[in-house]
């Protein structure tokens, strides 16, 4: 437990109020421009503050390839998306999980200084916080409900995992497709989605030109429209009925088992 | 790089489906190749929903003037 976590808090807000002495703080961390942050209540934030850092993630950055050690887990905030990748020998590669504004990446379930297995590349460009995975172990340690959220976090990944196994194997491209963009339309938060439909090709392991047939029928059934470089969600029932219900249980999954980070609930 | 359209036309249909994005690639041979890996995919898809493989893909340049016909079934090997 955070045996100092009233004293943190109560120093926290003298520092706010020494900050407003001193004027505005460009620097304030906004735990709500993520769902995991978001949840940590006011002890965990104190002891988290000083280890946080703001950064931009950039479309195609690679934040770390399998092998290496990771030492910081990234919390993408509002639009950025992160993809974890599994390359084959081959050179072709295909997407294991999609991360957002919902969770967070590196070292989850290892649980700190590991080698990674997966690569992470930044999806769709976004703000992201970033916290040294030993921190996020100490804070854990120091709190139970930290360690809590973040196994319960850790299991609703591997539950999207498991079910992308079952997706690839068993689903058509154009359910595939209408699945990953469902699950993208809920991370980004808006109805356009910056996306070439070579990166769609790529997560989803086909080549672009099937992506463009496969496009085409979503949007005669009136779901998406794809520009160049973008998608735009026209309908997402539409979308829902052209998707696999992989999309629906990983959610319903996520809801039940971490309703505090859900946002629908 | 010149950029390829891959039009699919689907025969019994009579319909095109128009590949408004396209895609930049070297030369005609890699737009080729695009095509024919694409095929491959494109019928296995068709085949696990019970649909017809009676497509080509017609590919334009980005003028629109055809490069290329390519059937799908030419992805298949007999």
């Amino acid at each position: 437990m955070f045996d100092l976590s009233s004293g943190m808090a109560a120093l926290t807000r003298m520092g706010k109020d020494v900050r407003i002495a001193l004027g505005p703080v460009a620097d304030e961390i906004d735990f709500c421009a993520n769902r995991l942050l978001a949840s940590l209540k006011e002890p965990e934030r104190a002891f988290m503050r000083p280890f946080i850092s703001r950064r931009t993630l950039a479309a195609g950055e690679i934040l770390f390839e399998p092998g290496d050690d990771v030492t910081v887990t990234y919390f993408p905030c509002h639009g950025a998306m992160v993809s974890l990748r599994i390359t084959c020998s081959d050179g072709k590669d295909v997407e294991a999980a999609t991360i957002g504004r919902e969770g967070a990446v590196g070292g989850i379930v290892s649980a700190g200084k590991k080698p990674a297995y997966a690569r992470a590349i930044v999806q769709i460009s976004g703000p992201a916080y970033s916290i040294p995975t030993t921190k996020i172990e100490d804070a854990k340690c120091r709190s139970p409900a930290v360690h809590d959220l973040f196994c319960r976090y850790a299991d609703a990944l591997l539950a999207q995992v498991m079910q992308s196994v079952a997706c690839s194997a068993l689903h058509a491209v154009e359910q595939r497709c209408a699945r990953w963009l469902l699950a993208t339309h809920d991370r980004v938060g808006q109805s356009t989605i910056p996306l070439t439909q070579e990166a769609l090709a790529d997560m989803l392991g086909v080549r672009r030109t099937t992506i463009s047939a496969v496009a085409k029928s979503l949007h005669e059934r009136g779901a998406i429209r794809y520009v160049r470089g973008r998608v735009d969600i026209i309908n997402r029932k539409r979308l829902l009925q052209a998707a696999c219900e992989c999309y629906e249980s990983v959610e319903a999954h996520f809801a039940r088992i971490l309703p505090e980070v859900d946002e629908t609930t | 790089m010149p950029r390829f359209h891959f039009h699919i036309r689907r025969e019994a249909a009579g319909t095109l489906d128009r590949d408004e994005v396209g895609m930049v690639l070297p030369d005609i041979e890699a737009a080729q190749t695009e095509a024919l890996e694409s095929a491959k995919e494109l019928i296995i898809e068709r085949i696990r929903a019970d649909r017809r493989i009676d497509s080509f893909f017609e590919v334009t340049d980005s003028e629109g003037n055809v490069v290329f016909l390519m059937p799908f079934w030419q992805a298949l090997r007999f």
